[in-house]
């Protein structure tokens, strides 16, 4: 992997040897999407990445990366 | 009245109770109703931070993951309702691969599609700025156009050398083929020395990315939706004109 941008590395991968997750990221499934999320606490998670959903959903903006969802009354399939 | 009639009497009342379960869905576990603004012909795209490819970088980062940015293109593509696609950016570059995969994405739309740079469009945000069917600068937008630099380990130097060279000419080609500047002016302004303190290269502002043909158009949002408005009207108009013969 090569990475171009004028940023300085030292600033890019700071802390990139350190632990990065407190919490392991966990798998969850509604409505037809999965979805890894990261735990923030208080049944509420950060959406790391879709992994499967409909064509459509990637296009919903309460679905991006980085947007928190409540996930404690959403079936967990790990 | 037959069982087929039936079915067929109740199937609206199901795809309404669906419709409404889904709502209920969306409100308990997202805490929020799905976007029912009024729809948009136009759908906008930020390309903002770093361009995540396949490393997870650091927390400090702030992101644009292409694994994300990939299907909402295909999306985009796909969906009827879409008609335009106004690519926004505000990046210091990152991940080449994942850069470059966006930009072919971009620029293989056949729909209409318009970038448009705000702030900066940095490294590999270069070829995702020309990739667009127009191009557009904001006045104190920058660019930054420099070689790519060395990362990870060197066994050796003469491959090394050589990968380097062929990745950098990935972006070149690319730039030169959606733009309007020459391989040997890009190539001048990414080797300069004496411009930037710490690395060699240029930084391209606004009227200057325009006068060496890396970008149509010094304007924003505005001309921006002004021209991709068109664009979209000139695609109808084809399409309506290529039904008739």
């Amino acid at each position: 992997m090569t990475l171009y941008t004028n940023m300085p590395p030292e600033l890019v991968w700071a802390g990139f040897n350190e632990e990065q997750q407190s919490q392991p990221l966990i798998e969850i499934e509604t409505a037809g999407i999965r979805m890894e999320i990261e735990p923030v606490g208080h049944g509420r998670g950060k959406i790391v990445r879709l992994l499967h959903a409909a064509l459509d959903d990637y296009l919903r903006p309460e679905l991006s990366p980085g947007q928190i969802i409540n996930y404690a009354n959403i079936y967990s399939p790990k | 009245m037959s069982y087929k009639d039936e079915l067929k009497l109740e199937e609206p009342q199901v795809q309404e109770d669906k419709k409404k379960s889904a709502l209920v869905e969306s409100i308990q576990q997202l805490g929020q109703m799905p976007q029912v603004a009024p729809e948009s012909n136009i759908f906008c795209m930020t390309i903002i931070g770093q361009i995540e490819g396949h490393l997870v970088l650091p927390p400090q980062n702030k992101t644009t993951k292409y694994e994300h940015l990939i299907p909402q293109l295909v999306a985009a593509e796909q969906n009827a309702k879409i008609e335009g696609i106004l690519i926004v950016l505000n990046t210091v570059g990152g991940d080449v691969e994942a850069g470059l995969a966006i930009a072919e994405m971009i620029s293989s739309l056949s729909k209409p599609s318009v970038t448009l740079v705000l702030g900066g469009g940095h490294s590999i945000g270069v070829p995702i700025a020309v990739a667009g069917g127009k191009s557009f600068i904001a006045e104190t937008a920058t660019m930054t156009i420099h070689p790519i630099r060395l990362n990870g380990l060197v066994i050796g130097v003469p491959q090394t050398f050589e990968y380097l060279d062929k990745m950098q000419e990935r972006v070149v080609r690319f730039v030169t083929t959606h733009s309007n500047v020459t391989e040997a002016k890009f190539k001048e302004l990414m080797f300069k020395t004496g411009e930037l303190a710490r690395d060699i290269g240029t930084t391209v502002i606004g009227a200057d990315a325009v006068r060496y043909g890396l970008i149509d158009e010094i304007g924003g949002i505005g001309e921006a939706i002004r021209e991709l408005n068109l664009a979209i009207e000139r695609r109808k108009s084809g399409i309506a004109g290529g039904t008739i013969q």
